[in-house]
């Protein structure tokens, strides 16, 4: 595990670098349009290489985090933090391409590109955190190392529950934030509702993920041995807890919106709502988990 | 009225074995065995059980009650 973790620091010090290196480029390129120049093709074979170089960087990490999970039987918040913003910087850069190719067809018609160069720039930013929470976790994974040298190997694992449900709070918190900062943006209706939709999908995703390797995990086992007991209990709990706070929850956004107090957008609504539920159920089994 | 349980002496009388290979022994995660010891847990039957062949003890001297009349069970 010393050599993936190594492998690993070297892939987020390439990912920071390559991440660094493509916003400068691409502030260049920006400034170049803005005074109705040419770009020079060599530049935009440049971006397009770093662009395949850093996907390729996310497929390979989010591959060797996975593996963490087999070999460590620790939890790590930032492990869990490391493969949501894998998968939503990966998204991204599916984003950034289209925004460029955007771009590109705007350039030609000398057209207003500061839409898509904002959302361009707000992708570079999420993927150079990504590669520094990879690289926080890097570091600070080889104490747990050391410790986990000394402990036993856990036979029923805890760290997959674990992390299952603080990808779970992270994706939750991140999708709520992301949401609301949607809603700093004057975007028309009809774009608003498909993005949002669109946004709550992928952010998503890496719940689905991490349920899904979870699943797999579990292939060999009887349904009944999927839980440990008090992980069992544990999740009973939370469901009892989404239940009592969703149907209380409902019934005061139905009181509200009958007396027309409030008005309700049915394209936030739903992507909230699915969030709130996900933050609600994975935190209080996380809570309860951990309480002990 | 309340469980409690001996399976922290049993566990250091057992070779000062760890919570995570008692854990492996029965079966279940490392914080079960934990919150059993400390009493956040009240374990199955079947686990309980299972802890008492493994200590090859009776259930009840691992494991009794605790009121306020007194203790019902095993307490050592």
């Amino acid at each position: 595990m010393k050599k993936s973790i190594r492998f690993l620091l070297i892939l987020s010090i390439l990912l920071l670098c390559l991440t660094a290196g493509n916003t400068a480029m691409l502030m260049h390129m920006k400034a170049v349009l803005q005074m109705n120049l040419t770009i020079g093709d060599w530049k935009s074979y440049m971006v397009a290489a770093f662009i395949i170089m850093m996907a390729f960087i996310h497929l390979v990490s989010v591959i060797v985090i996975g593996s963490h999970l087999r070999k460590d039987s620790q939890e790590n918040i930032l492990r869990s933090a490391s493969i949501v913003f894998c998968v939503f910087s990966f998204f991204l850069l599916l984003v950034d391409v289209v925004m460029l190719q955007e771009i590109g067809k705007e350039a030609l018609i000398v057209g207003d590109t500061m839409g898509e160069w904002n959302i361009v720039f707000f992708n570079h930013a999420v993927h150079i955190l990504f590669s520094l929470i990879l690289l926080i976790y890097c570091l600070t994974v080889k104490k747990s190392l050391l410790e986990s040298e000394t402990s036993q190997h856990a036979l029923k694992d805890e760290a997959v529950f674990l992390t299952v449900n603080q990808v779970g709070v992270i994706t939750a918190v991140v999708g709520l934030g992301f949401i609301f900062f949607l809603l700093s943006f004057q975007i028309p209706d009809g774009y608003a509702v498909g993005l949002r939709f669109l946004a709550a999908l992928i952010l998503l995703l890496p719940y689905f993920l991490a349920v899904l390797y979870w699943i797999c995990t579990k292939q060999k086992e009887k349904p009944v041995e999927w839980y440990d007991e008090k992980q069992f209990q544990d999740i009973s709990h939370a469901a009892l807890m989404i239940l009592l706070v969703s149907v209380v929850g409902m019934g005061i956004l139905y009181g509200c919106y009958s007396k027309g107090l409030i008005t309700l957008d049915l394209s936030l609504f739903f992507p909230v709502y699915l969030f709130l539920v996900l933050l609600s159920f994975s935190g209080t089994t996380l809570y309860l988990n951990k309480k002990a | 009225m309340k469980l409690e349980n001996n399976l922290r002496k049993c566990r250091f009388e057992h070779d000062e074995m760890t919570q995570q290979e008692l854990a492996n022994a029965v079966g279940v995660t490392r914080l079960t065995i934990h919150s059993v010891e400390t009493g956040k847990f009240v374990p199955s039957t079947l686990l309980a059980l299972k802890i008492a062949r493994f200590f090859r003890k009776r259930v009840e001297e691992i494991f009794y009650i605790n009121d306020e009349e007194g203790v019902t069970g095993g307490k050592e």
